[in-house]
């Protein structure tokens, strides 16, 4: 009882540290120029249209454990609740990363990718130490699995924004090359 | 369809899709996307860009029939 009070105020700890730290970031350094960050109008349209995809999504895969039976109920446990809200999330930010909305105007990317670097990291560490209890307990997943899927997801979504940026970079290049032309 | 009067107004210019945007206060994307005709701006958005390249809302967004 002592040890799970010690580590559930070490991961609060863990957590307020990270959120600290992500706000003095993105209140003070990660924009460029003292320039306000902020969505442009197509942005905030594709970001309109990538919730919309989002939630459909999220209904869709919340359904689909009305099918389940009962022992696939209990071995999914907590995850039920959990995995529709993650799997809106993916497709929400990897629909808006792939149209070019997810990251503001006037934001420093490489702060920004390192402070989402270190979330990920955080949370694959506490993933990594959850599971370390083994992926199951008394036949259900381990919920402490979550960490680890999002440390996972944050590690996929900066992959596809250093694959999308270096498409647009491809992209610049032509058109500053036909510009000049 | 594409918007080619616009690329032309801002090559007259001399203007690159970032350096618009930047004067505009949008993404290069979303220049993009309109020069391709992919997205329509709004009227504040356009009538921002006919101030920057010096043109009237007709001689960048009208489309001929």
């Amino acid at each position: 009882m002592g040890l799970d009070i010690m580590w559930v105020t070490g991961l609060i700890v863990i957590v307020a540290i990270f959120i600290v730290i992500s706000a003095i970031l993105y209140s003070k350094s990660i924009h460029r120029d003292g320039k306000k960050a902020k969505y442009d109008e197509r942005q905030m349209a594709v970001r309109g249209r990538g919730y919309m995809f989002a939630f459909y999504t999220a209904v869709i895969v919340s359904v689909i454990p009305c099918f389940f039976t009962d022992e696939m109920k209990l071995f999914f446990g907590d995850l039920i609740y959990f995995i529709p809200l993650i799997v809106g999330m993916m497709v929400h930010t990897f629909y808006c990363v792939w149209n070019d909305a997810y990251i503001e105007l006037n934001l420093d990317s490489k702060r920004w990718m390192t402070s989402i670097s270190c979330i990920g990291l955080a949370n694959l560490m506490i993933g990594i130490g959850n599971c370390s209890k083994g992926l199951l307990i008394d036949g259900e997943i381990n919920s402490g699995i979550l960490n680890l899927i999002v440390g996972i997801f944050a590690f996929i979504l900066l992959i596809e924004i250093r694959v999308k940026n270096n498409l647009n970079k491809k992209k610049e290049a032509e058109e500053d090359e036909e510009f000049e032309a | 369809m594409k918007n080619l009067k616009l690329k032309a107004a801002r090559a007259g210019k001399d203007m690159s899709q970032a350096d618009l945007a930047e004067a505009v206060g949008v993404s290069r994307q979303t220049i993009n996307s309109i020069e391709k005709g992919d997205y329509n701006p709004t009227i504040k958005l356009c009538l921002s860009i006919c101030k920057t390249l010096g043109k009237t809302l007709d001689e960048i967004f009208w489309e001929e029939e």
